[in-house]
Formats: C-alpha cells, sequence, structure tokens
C-alpha cells in the first residue's frame, strides 16, 4: 500500500445537536501516536471513526489509503480494542479470539494457530481455557489486546489500553506496541495517564472539546506554544552568579535557585539563551547539564488544556 | 474452496450457536415450544385414568348406553331419573333459595359420559363427551396449533429470539466485535437470522412434533400406526413444515424490528394486536396478517365450540376463501425476503453507539 499515513481531512461528528470531534484535520504517521484529552475531548470518537465503528457527518478518512466505508478491506488492516468491558457470553478466552477470527473466514487450523500466537504475545496462555466472564479487569484487558492484535493488523487501535494492568503487565504491553510501532505499524492510543504517555509515544494528538488543539511530537508543540516561557533547568557550580547574568538576557522572565547548584530559568526565547549559556560556560562557570523542565506531555497538556487532567 | 460470504455466514452460525443455544435467558422460549406437547402429555396420562374410572363407576351404576343418547333438553328432572336413574356425581344445586336453582348431573355407560345441566328442575343443556377419536383429536390439534401454537407460542418465541439478534448484543455492549471483523453486514444480518432459524425450528419443530406425539399417545399403537400411514405423517410434515415458515416469517420481520427500533417490544405489541384484530376486518385486510396465510396452508382447518361466543368465533377461524397453499407459501417467503431487505438495509447504516441504547 502506497499511502503508509492516517488521514482525516476536516473530519466532523455530531451526535445529534451534540459535539463529538469538530473540523479535525490530522496526519498521523506510523509509530505509536497517543490521544490524550480529558473525558468528552472526542477521544474515543475519533478512535471510532478511524475504525470505521461510526461515520463522520462530515470530512474524509483515509487510513493507509483506505475508507472507513469499505469495512471489508479496512478491518483487514485495522485492529481495535475499545473502551468497552464487555464480551459475548459464555466463552473462554481462546472461543473469544478464535470464533472471532473464523469472521475473517481463516479456516480452523489458521484460526487457532492464529489465536495461540495472540494468546501468547499477551501472556495470557496459561488462563485461555478459563471463561472470559471469570477474569480480572486486567486480564480482560489484556484478552481484548490479544483479539485486536490476532488477524495481525498495521493499524491498531487502543482505548486506554493500559487501565486495569500491573506494573508487570503495563511494561510488557507498552514493549508490544514498541514491537509494532518498529515494524513501521500504527499504533493509536488513548491514555489519561500523561507520563505513560510521554514515556511510549512517539507523537501526541492533544484533543479537547472535540477539536484538535496540538499535534506532532511533544517537543515540537511544546516549541510551538509561545505564550508560556519555557522552563529550562541549569545545573552548575555558581547557580547565583549565573541567575543574575542569565536575568539580563533578553525574553528571560524568571531566574531562580532551585537548591544549592540549579537555576530554573522561564524565557520566551530560548534560542537566545542557549547561545548565551554556552558564552557564560566559555567565562569559567562549569555548566554541568541544561534540560527543558516543561517539554513533557504533562506540561504541554497543562498549558493547552488547563490542569483538568494534567499531572493524572 | 467456498466462498468467503458462506464461510462467514457459517461463522457466523457456530459463534451465535455457541452463545445461545440452551443459553439461561432463553429457556423460557424452550419452555413456551414444549407447553403444548406438556398438555398433551398429561392428557395421555388422564385419559385411561379416567376411562377406567369411567369403567369403575358403571360396574357400581350400570346403565345401557343407548340410553345416555335419549336425554334431551327440556327433560324435566324427573324423566332423566326415570330414564337414567341417579347421576354417579351431582354438583349443586346452586342459587339461593326462590331464586333459579341449577345443578350439574354426570351419568356414565363405561364408555362415553353426558354432562346434563338442569336449571328449575328442567334440563338446558346436555353435553357429551366419549373416548377420543383420531379425527376429533386432529381437530383439537389444529385449533390448539394454530390459536395457541403459532399465534402465541411461536410469536413470542420470535420475538425473544430474533428481535434480540442486534438489539441484545446492544444493550450487552458487544456488538461492535461482530463490526469490527471484515464481513459485509448483509452477510451479518443472514447469519445472525439463519442462526436464530435454527435454533427456532429446532425447538419450535421438535416441539411441533412432540405434540403431535403426544397427541397420538392417547391411542393404541396400532391406531396411531395405523393413521400414520393412512395420511397422518404427511399431516404431521406439513405441520411441521408451516411451523418452519411461521418462524421464517415473524423471524425476519422482528429482526428488521429490532434493528429498526430501540425497543422493539413496542411494534411487537401492535404486531401481536393486528393480527388478532385483523380477523375481524375484511378479506383484503385479511391478506395483511402473516397468520392468516400461516391457517391457509394448516392441513386441518381450526373448529371451534359451538357455544363459543361469536366475537371469538371470528377471530379463531378465517370466514374468507383461503387462498391457495402455493400462493400462502409464495406471499409469506415474499414478506420475509422484504423484512430481511429491511434489516440488511438498516444492518449497513448500522453504528456503534452504546450511549444512547
Amino acid at each position: 500500500m502506497s499511502d503508509s499515513t492516517i488521514k482525516l481531512q476536516n473530519v466532523s461528528r455530531f451526535y445529534g445537536g451534540v459535539l463529538g470531534v469538530n473540523r479535525v484535520t490530522l496526519s498521523i504517521p506510523p509509530g505509536i501516536t497517543s490521544l490524550v484529552g480529558p473525558n468528552g475531548s472526542g477521544k474515543t470518537t475519533l478512535m471510532n471513526l478511524i475504525a470505521g465503528l461510526i461515520r463522520p457527518s462530515k470530512g474524509t478518512i483515509r487510513v493507509r489509503g483506505v475508507s472507513p466505508s469499505r469495512p471489508q478491506e479496512l478491518l483487514r488492516i485495522v485492529g481495535y480494542a475499545t473502551q468497552f468491558d464487555s464480551f459475548p457470553k459464555g466463552l473462554t478466552g481462546f472461543e473469544f479470539i478464535y470464533y472471532y477470527l473464523r469472521l475473517f473466514g481463516f479456516d480452523s487450523r489458521k484460526a487457532r494457530s492464529m489465536a495461540d500466537i495472540a494468546i501468547d504475545r499477551v501472556k495470557m496462555s496459561d488462563a485461555a481455557g478459563r471463561k472470559v466472564a471469570a477474569y480480572s479487569k486486567g486480564m480482560r484487558q489484556r484478552i481484548k489486546l490479544a483479539q485486536a492484535i490476532a488477524h495481525d493488523p498495521v493499524v491498531l487501535v487502543l482505548d486506554e489500553p493500559l487501565n486495569g494492568l500491573d506494573p508487570l503487565v503495563r511494561a510488557q504491553t507498552i514493549e508490544l506496541f514498541r514491537e509494532f510501532a518498529r515494524d513501521g505499524r500504527h499504533v493509536l492510543v488513548s491514555s489519561h495517564v500523561l507520563h505513560e504517555v510521554d514515556l511510549i509515544s512517539d507523537q501526541v494528538v492533544m484533543l479537547s472539546n472535540g477539536y484538535v488543539v496540538a499535534e506532532g511530537q511533544i517537543r515540537d508543540v511544546r516549541g510551538e506554544i509561545r505564550d508560556e516561557p519555557m522552563r529550562i533547568v541549569v545545573r552548575c557550580d555558581r547557580p547565583g552568579e549565573l541567575a543574575s547574568r542569565i536575568f539580563l538576557l533578553e525574553g528571560v522572565v524568571e531566574a531562580r535557585m532551585l537548591d544549592r547548584d540549579a537555576v530554573l530559568v522561564k524565557t520566551h526565547d530560548p534560542d537566545r539563551f542557549y547561545l548565551a549559556i554556552n558564552r557564560i560556560a566559555l567565562d569559567g562557570i562549569r555548566v554541568e547539564g541544561v534540560w527543558p523542565a516543561d517539554d513533557d506531555v504533562n506540561s504541554v497538556y497543562e498549558y493547552l488544556i488547563g490542569n483538568e487532567g494534567a499531572s493524572r | 474452496m467456498m466462498p468467503m460470504y458462506v464461510r462467514q455466514i457459517l461463522a457466523v452460525l457456530r459463534l451465535e450457536l455457541k452463545k445461545t443455544f440452551f443459553a439461561r435467558r432463553g429457556l423460557w422460549v424452550y419452555l413456551v415450544a414444549l407447553a403444548p406437547a406438556l398438555l398433551y402429555v398429561g392428557q395421555d396420562i388422564e385419559g385411561p385414568r379416567h376411562q377406567k374410572q369411567l369403567e369403575q363407576i358403571n360396574r357400581q351404576h350400570p346403565l345401557e348406553p343407548y340410553k345416555l343418547a335419549n336425554v334431551t333438553k327440556g327433560q324435566t328432572k324427573q324423566q332423566v331419573i326415570a330414564l337414567l336413574g341417579r347421576p354417579y356425581s351431582q354438583r349443586g344445586p346452586f342459587g339461593r333459595p326462590g331464586r333459579i336453582q341449577r345443578e350439574i348431573d354426570w351419568y356414565t355407560d363405561g364408555k362415553r359420559e353426558i354432562m346434563v345441566e338442569i336449571t328449575d328442575g328442567l334440563v338446558t343443556n346436555v353435553d357429551p363427551s366419549g373416548p377420543p377419536t383420531i379425527e376429533g383429536q386432529t381437530i383439537v390439534f389444529a385449533t390448539l396449533f394454530q390459536n395457541v401454537y403459532l399465534r402465541l407460542g411461536v410469536f413470542f418465541g420470535c420475538i425473544g429470539i430474533f428481535a434480540n439478534l442486534f438489539r441484545g448484543e446492544m444493550l450487552d455492549k458487544s456488538l461492535h466485535y461482530y463490526l469490527l471483523t471484515p464481513m459485509p453486514r448483509e452477510v451479518l444480518v443472514a447469519g445472525k437470522f439463519l442462526a436464530g432459524l435454527l435454533v427456532m425450528c429446532a425447538i419450535f419443530c421438535s416441539g411441533t412434533t412432540l405434540q403431535f406425539a403426544a397427541m397420538l399417545g392417547q391411542f393404541d399403537r396400532s391406531v396411531a400406526l395405523n393413521f400414520l400411514h393412512t395420511g397422518g405423517s404427511a399431516m404431521l410434515w406439513s405441520y411441521v413444515g408451516v411451523t418452519l415458515l411461521a418462524c421464517v416469517a415473524y423471524g425476519s420481520l422482528f429482526v428488521a424490528l429490532g434493528l429498526l427500533f430501540r425497543n422493539p417490544v413496542v411494534p411487537a405489541a401492535f404486531v401481536l394486536m393486528w393480527e388478532s384484530i385483523v380477523m375481524f376486518m375484511p378479506v383484503s385486510l385479511k391478506e395483511l396478517s402473516i397468520i392468516y396465510y400461516l391457517q391457509c396452508i394448516c392441513p386441518v382447518a381450526a373448529t371451534v365450540d359451538k357455544s363459543m361466543p361469536a366475537v371469538l368465533k371470528m377471530l379463531v377461524t378465517s370466514d374468507s376463501d383461503p387462498v391457495t397453499r402455493r400462493a400462502a407459501i409464495v406471499m409469506l417467503l415474499a414478506v420475509s425476503t422484504v423484512c430481511l431487505g429491511i434489516a440488511a438495509f438498516r444492518g449497513r447504516r448500522l453504528e456503534i453507539n452504546y450511549a444512547v441504547e
């Protein structure tokens, strides 16, 4: 397939008079992309649109060149683990994966083998023979993930996939996402846990009230936020002297001691600041480290959306 | 190599049967299907017991068989006693002293039994009953089959199974698993319909067969076998066929209603009402009901009790010229095709929005 991006062009979706998402235009490259936003911001709507579970009221969507209006093609390349914690009644974990693989048209042997592989990838082999109804929340999350990856999709859409997972399984699951991303596939994840988003995402899409408020790599997004001064931490041997010199620079609005050997600088002109710090280092102050303090998802989220969901 | 859509339909069938066959929440459907057969079984047990009882009574109160036929309306109580002697069983007299006095007396010749109703000393009703005959029982079967089994049993069974094929999964929030497979929605509708049909037919066609067998259980084996060899088998197959067509017609209707309405019980209640009142209407309107065509293809016409109120008689019988069997079958299949077409169209437009369900 020549087109390897997910493209949304001016997509809107309304539920009667209620806005789901509005005028969303995105181009998502392969890799791990996190959808971030408070409840009701449109994350699930966007995922449902991409997976074809709902149709846009306006606009066009192409998932690696395939329109969601052609589900027979789309759903061979898309795997979607929804947020719904519900399952068909009476099935074991294995049957849940196996029977739905049969709906793809796979014969029994192939479906069995694919189900086994998927279950093994989410480390659920031991519990595969038990009824899904008897699973814990974390196991249900994993079996949903297994179902989404069972047919080996190139686009994986996951709504809050890390909810309910213990730390070890969480780490294993994140590694699984990374494996997918390394293969050049799309992994689209929605999450409330911002430090995890920071940890796993190649890029983020931030949503608020149905609108995309930012997209791209988190550092680039931070760079685009001109209203908020960039926070930079400098660790050095003479922080007091450094703070007084830095404060004279154009664009710097604050320079304060963080502790005995670190200064927090807030500046609207980080480029000028980085040039200045080089000069200061040449003048004899031993600079041990310089790093941005607010180019993480949490800070960007706070700047763009407010602290409604930040630091959760 | 099997075409993809056939494989997918078979996969839907497998999954649906795995999920729903013998599911606890569908047990009432099995009971509805088996209830008439259980009634017949009860009759099979009670019939011979009652017959033995009558023989025993007749030994104590011997009565010539021909005398029972001589009791007629208008005779006095004394005349009846003179003819038959004292009844072996009596209920009454009912009514306050000075008002109308009623009593009911029973007589038997050991095989047959008559119930004599006496009001103010005069016979006002004579109700004879004898050992069951095949002819009589096939008419009873036809009446029960058309007016209870088809109108209520199959009807409600179809609501329970077909209306929930999609709606039930929307309420369970598990329908999206189907919609996330690369299967045309028409194939999904067809697969689910066939799964429902398979379950319904297994339950209700078995129910019909069991009823028929239980109905024959009242007779000696030789009598029953003779009946089966002289047209009884064909009659049974006809009833099974009618049951199948009822499942197809009502099933397709309720699949469509389940997809069109958030609460299909309301339109189903309307359909039930329509199917009942349409019998009071002109033929042109009767032809707009499913039960009319089903009655047309039944092998034996339903009959009514002579004492049944006229309004009720209209409900259970059809006074219009029935359409031919072939035309009725074509009409039922046409209705089903239209309903399934509507269901497939609605299925194509189906979205997952559990929040509003």
